[in-house]
């Protein structure tokens, strides 16, 4: 498992193609994804996502899971600092918080 | 860089949902990410003054968060600076938060606007037809 950033010129690399980059712009802007709907976004066959996939995947831009029978993928915040890219791991810090007060402000209702 | 705007709504009467976003106790019920912890809170926003925690997470350094509370209208708005230092070194990042808090039917909409934030794009031999990626990616995240 990676758990370091990515070297610089990898994630440059992984990020320097259209496809893998409109994978990633969609990532960031929604989060978590399938396999499925990442190749909708970048209108390719499964056979080519899995290629750009494995570059993401390599490069430490990106993770995936195994939910069911579908394969999830997502930013990997530490590779978004690496190469700069601060908003997204404030947007995930945000996000997530907003959800924990949703739950504080329910759970303390009664 | 654009400012970050995320907003929410909370069945919850703006007067409550601001406790939850001024006092500690509150603060602390949901500013912690998932599987990490607070150390050493200071979280009074309340009233002007700094403020500081530490948060740490299986396999990571701390991270430090940190800056001062400049303005509190209850229950409408508070407004912050947010400097957050990681444990890997590297220069702080700094920014404004705002919360705003307005009636929403019964509930709150509770808004996060956080603005000013200035990004380092570190970057190591700069191909041709990388600064237009750079900004792809800036703009990618401006819209998120």
């Amino acid at each position: 498992m990676i758990k370091s950033a990515p070297p610089l010129p990898e994630a440059f690399a992984a990020l320097g193609h259209p496809v893998r980059l409109a994978i990633v712009e969609r990532l960031l802007r929604k989060g978590e994804a399938s396999a499925g709907e990442l190749a909708a976004v970048a209108d390719k066959s499964a056979p080519a996502m899995s290629h750009h996939f494995r570059i993401l995947r390599e490069a430490g831009i990106v993770v995936q899971r195994v939910d069911r029978q579908r394969r999830l993928y997502a930013v990997r915040p530490e590779a978004m600092r690496a190469i700069g890219a601060w908003s997204l791991t404030y947007r995930q810090f945000w996000e997530g918080g907003l959800d924990r007060l949703d739950a504080a402000l329910t759970k303390r209702k009664h | 860089m654009p400012e970050l705007r995320i907003d929410r709504h909370f069945d919850a009467p703006p007067e409550r949902v601001f406790t939850f976003v001024t006092e500690e106790s509150g603060l602390l019920a949901w500013w912690v990410p998932e599987g990490m912890t607070a150390r050493d809170p200071r979280l009074d926003f309340t009233r002007p003054g700094p403020w500081s925690m530490i948060v740490t997470g299986p396999g990571m350094g701390d991270t430090t968060m940190r800056g001062e509370v400049t303005d509190v209208d209850p229950p409408h708005s508070v407004e912050l600076t947010f400097v957050v230092a990681y444990a890997g070194g590297g220069a702080p990042m700094e920014s404004i938060v705002r919360f705003e808090l307005e009636p929403d039917g019964t509930g709150t909409r509770f808004t996060i606007v956080q603005s000013g934030i200035s990004e380092e794009m570190v970057v190591m031999g700069m191909k041709r037809g990388w600064p237009t990626t750079l900004d792809r990616l800036g703009r990618a995240l401006a819209a998120g």
